[in-house]
């Protein structure tokens, strides 16, 4: 055991002082969610600032009551008004200020069809100059102020031609109650709708969480083999009197170090970009625990160990990989191979359910170990263990396979003479990684 | 004076490459021992064959008794290896490298202290041992490799090409230190090298080894007095390349150029 902790020991301080790893392989991936969150933040202030702080510029053709109530009701609403009546509209797309960016337009009929029952048009310019979501914010609060107005219209007409009925009866004959049963029980005033984005919100934490992982984890144990190789040290670790399997495990163990660190911090930044993503949403109250849909702990622990199997899966196929290649270079363009059955899973699950695709698609997720984090992550609510307990099975097998060659490679002298070169093959790794690596495979003399 | 490194028919194919072919070679306890052949002749085949790198096609090695190929685990608590582009792990100090590596040979944290303070004073860093390898030059990192090969005090120091590449202050202290660690702790060697300056300094025999074959053992100055010649330079050249190249063997003897030398 001695052995295999200063290993461990070893690789953690390679790892944590290595800039080139640290920065790209934890520091980067570990702050891009904050960032992403502060910057999802930023724009929402922005929105909302442009929401609360419009400006128009108001060509009145009219002169009846119609307009002035219309009139009421964006004052009422904070909006501040440039009269530009006097103007045609096309005068003010000539020159546009910079006090406004909506040009309302009133026409001359305005009150008159309001007052009779008829129906006219009025016009909003938008005058865009960098196309942004915020430019077209003030005409999309505008319209619902006019909505409100409009209302008030079509209350009065019904209310004059109905006057035994409630205006918004004779609107709504029929009124819909669409509402969710979850074990059971009705949860009141809320939509499956509702229920089934916020869930998805939550389903995707999981899978992006373990994406990038195992992505980093199994490069860091790639690296780590590969470089041994490229500067020329595994030769000399090969002679001391330590067993293969202890540098071997060795090397898993430093990543889970590493790695456990990181899912951690991974986790604290995509906490943080999912809270501000909510942020924006009507449906950020909703609470999933409240309504009966809390995670049992069966499905937390399920989660985890399918997790933990899923980061030694990853990383013993890592390892084997890297201790086929001849330098760093080559190792991280072989891990394409891995990529692809990482990414597949994680992509396909987050969107739909796995009965919902076909057989032979659903065939191919139950064969790739690192579909059972995300499968575990659904069936925490859902309570279908089944497939999971299979699914760990599974992966112990894998794993305990994977292991098995890994430590077969390190005990003979393959290890050093067995190598894959992607340095002059096509595309480095580019679409085919695994056809490139078997062109570069050579014996070393 | 026992056997440190006895070999009988080793042989090493690679396909249909012969990297070595039947070679038998004997090392006495205590003896520093040179393999001397030019590129590709099998020198650092035969050396990661002992050191439990690679196994052997056919044949046997033993080292003071023990089977390389049987027991490799047993090899390895008895023996230190020096590749010839050995690298040490950048990120770590000098001084951290040889705890890492002293690590392995005891779990007893005042005998690891002891062997790495002895890795210290034979690395001769000062307190740049402190400092991350990275910032080494070859010397400081190959004295470093040096002391960690030396440390533990193994039984048999295999090294490949031990002053490759080094100047001349550099190159110097390394074959003094193995010098020393071989008159006052009876460790046994084995090296190859390119460097005739060197052979003749450290070694007390030498095998001359051509396309994986033994074509001469003996000690230095008993070949250079077998093959008539001014140096091992002289012997080496006329061994690996005189019966093929006539005319540089005649050049080789010619009583001017050898007056000249």
């Amino acid at each position: 055991m001695g052995a295999l902790f200063n290993i461990i020991r070893k690789e953690v301080k390679e790892m944590v002082r290595d800039p080139r790893l640290l920065l790209g392989m934890i520091i980067v991936p570990v702050l891009i969610f904050p960032l992403m969150g502060t910057a999802m933040s930023a724009t929402v202030e922005s929105v909302e600032q442009s929401a609360s702080n419009i400006n128009i510029a108001l060509i009145n053709n009219d002169i009846g009551n119609g307009s002035a109530r219309l009139i009421d009701v964006f004052l009422d609403k904070g909006v501040t008004i440039h009269d530009r009546s006097e103007y045609a509209p096309e005068e003010l797309f000539d020159e546009p200020d910079p006090e406004y960016s909506v040009i309302v337009v009133i026409p001359p009929d305005f009150s008159y069809n309001i007052e009779n029952d008829s129906s006219v048009v009025v016009k909003f310019y938008t005058i865009m100059e960098t196309y942004s979501i915020s430019e077209e914010i003030p005409s999309s609060v505008l319209r619902n102020y006019l909505r409100e107005y409009i209302q008030v219209i079509v209350d009065e007409r019904l209310t004059e031609a109905f006057p035994d009925q409630e205006p918004w009866m004779v609107e709504n004959p029929v009124l819909l109650s669409n509402e969710a049963v979850i074990h059971g029980e009705i949860v009141e005033n809320v939509s499956p709708g509702r229920i089934s984005e916020q869930m998805m919100l939550q389903s995707m934490m999981i899978p992006m969480v373990m994406m990038m992982l195992l992505i980093m984890a199994a490069q860091l144990a790639a690296t780590s083999v590969a470089i041994e190789k490229e500067e020329k040290t595994l030769e000399t670790l090969l002679t001391m009197p330590v067993s293969r399997n202890s540098i071997l495990f060795g090397k898993v163990g430093g990543v889970v170090a590493v790695s456990i660190f990181a899912v951690i911090a991974y986790m604290a930044g995509l906490s943080y970009y999912i809270s501000s993503m909510a942020s924006m949403s009507d449906d950020a109250g909703l609470n999933l625990a409240e309504i009966g849909l809390a995670p049992s702990t069966t499905g937390i622990i399920l989660l985890l160990v399918t997790l933990f199997l899923s980061l030694i899966a990853a990383l013993s196929v890592a390892v084997l990989l890297g201790a086929l290649t001849e330098d760093v270079r080559s190792a991280q363009a072989l891990m394409g191979v891995l990529y692809v059955p990482i990414f597949i899973p994680a992509i396909a699950l987050m969107l739909v359910d796995i009965s919902q695709l076909p057989s032979a698609i659903q065939g191919v997720i139950y064969a790739i170990p690192f579909s059972y984090p995300v499968l575990a992550a659904k069936a925490m609510y859902t309570g279908l263990y089944t497939p999971i307990f299979f699914g760990i099975i599974y992966q112990v097998i894998f794993t305990a396979v994977m292991i098995l060659l890994a430590g077969k490679l390190f005990s003979t002298e393959k290890i050093l003479t067995l190598k894959i070169n992607l340095k002059n093959s096509k595309g480095k790794g580019g679409p085919f990684p695994l056809l490139n690596a078997l062109q570069g495979m050579k014996k070393k003399k | 004076m026992s056997v440190a490194v006895e070999t009988i028919g080793l042989t090493k194919h690679y396909k249909n490459v012969i990297a070595l072919e039947n070679l038998s070679i004997k090392v006495n306890e205590g003896e520093v021992f040179g393999l001397i052949g030019p590129n590709g002749a099998g020198k650092s085949t035969t050396l990661k064959i002992l050191t439990t790198l690679l196994t052997p096609t056919s044949g046997q090695a033993t080292i003071f008794g023990i089977d390389v190929a049987k027991q490799p685990d047993e090899i390895r608590k008895i023996i230190s290896y020096l590749p010839e582009e050995a690298g040490s792990y950048k990120q770590l100090t000098g001084r951290e490298y040889l705890e890492f590596m002293a690590g392995f040979f005891d779990d007893d944290p005042a005998k690891t202290n002891e062997v790495v303070q002895r890795g210290v004073e034979i690395a001769g860093l000062d307190e740049r041992i402190d400092d991350r390898t990275k910032e080494y030059s070859k010397g400081m990192r190959r004295r470093l490799l040096i002391a960690r090969s030396l440390m533990t005090v193994p039984r048999l120091a295999v090294m490949d090409e031990p002053a490759s590449g080094l100047d001349v202050n550099h190159a110097y202290y390394v074959r003094k230190i193995i010098r020393e660690y071989v008159e006052n702790q009876g460790v046994s060697v084995l090296l190859s090298s390119h460097n005739m300056l060197e052979v003749e300094f450290l070694c007390d025999r030498i095998a001359l080894i051509d396309d994986g074959i033994i074509i001469d053992t003996g000690t230095p100055k008993g070949l250079i007095e077998k093959y008539d010649a001014m140096n091992l330079e002289e012997v080496f050249i006329k061994v690996t390349r005189g019966e093929d190249d006539p005319d540089l063997a005649d050049h080789l003897t010619s009583p001017t150029n050898r007056g000249a030398e």
